[in-house]
């Protein structure tokens, strides 16, 4: 079949057009390609970064009214946590929110870090409330 | 079975066009799933959670680091400049969005009182920057 095809364009075509480069060169358009590729990987970030919304006093009115009937979550200085005064361990803690969430109370809770404790131990336990089932986490000191 | 020697023409042919599809494919997907964003003043790891939704883009990032500093906007500032920065931004752009990303070992007491002074300054919609955390 191809030769067929090149004994055609032999007989047709003049000795110059036959060369097979074709009208436009490829390597130049390659180039720019390969520099947007280099820069796209240079200068792309593949964050996961995720945001936890933090209640402020626009979101709910009044802050004595929010705080009333919330719990208090504490932790202590070497990571123990304390529900409403009471030391209990991560997983009461888990059961008990599991449970006031599905008797469906809507409660809130603040959540108490001691000085010393770290942002991400903070974390951990804005986590745990929350999946637990606890809707408003907030952080106080 | 016998092949024969490929002809200069073919050769060049089959080389270049896969690789010219491979690249532009990797080009796409760079373009797409990278974000383009200016690098932080700061060097800060926020701490890791599995709890969060997206963040939203053009929010002002408030960075505290573990030895003390703190920038808004990438801009390092005392302490004490925090509140006023704040209602100074809040003054241009109402509903601004503030990101706070502290580090992970930072206290977080240290932390809570720079919520309270944005809080303070009048910021309405305030969010904590945390780290995906795909192992658990």
């Amino acid at each position: 079949m191809r030769a067929v095809c090149v004994e055609l364009e032999v007989k047709s075509e003049p000795a110059q057009v036959r060369s097979r480069r074709p009208l436009v060169s490829l390597t130049p358009l390659i180039d720019v390609v390969f520099l947007l590729l280099v820069f796209f990987m240079l200068a792309s970030s593949f964050s996961t970064e995720r945001v936890i919304r933090m209640l402020t006093p626009a979101d709910t009115g009044i802050v004595q009214e929010r705080e009333a009937g919330a719990v208090l979550v504490r932790i202590g200085p070497g990571g123990g946590i304390d529900l409403n005064g009471e030391p209990v361990s991560r997983s009461v803690l888990a059961q008990r929110i599991g449970a006031w969430s599905v008797s469906g109370e809507p409660r809130r809770y603040l959540v108490q870090p001691a000085p010393g404790v770290t942002t991400q131990q903070a974390v951990a336990v804005v986590d745990l409330l929350k999946s637990s089932g606890a809707g408003s986490v907030s952080l106080t000191r | 079975m016998k092949i024969p020697p490929p002809t200069e023409d073919n050769r060049t042919e089959l080389s270049v066009v896969p690789l010219v599809n491979v690249v532009f494919l990797l080009l796409i997907f760079f373009m797409l799933v990278g974000q383009i964003s200016t690098p932080e003043s700061l060097d800060i790891r926020p701490p890791r959670s599995v709890s969060g939704e997206e963040g939203i883009g053009g929010a002002v990032k408030v960075l505290l680091t573990r030895d003390g500093q703190i920038a808004v906007d990438n801009i390092v500032l005392p302490e004490s400049g925090l509140v006023e920065r704040a209602a100074g931004i809040l003054a241009e752009r109402p509903a601004a969005e503030f990101q706070i990303k502290a580090d992970a070992q930072v206290d977080a007491v240290r932390m809570i009182r720079a919520m309270e002074g944005l809080r303070a300054a009048g910021v309405e919609r305030l969010t904590l920057v945390t780290e995906l955390d795909r192992s658990r």
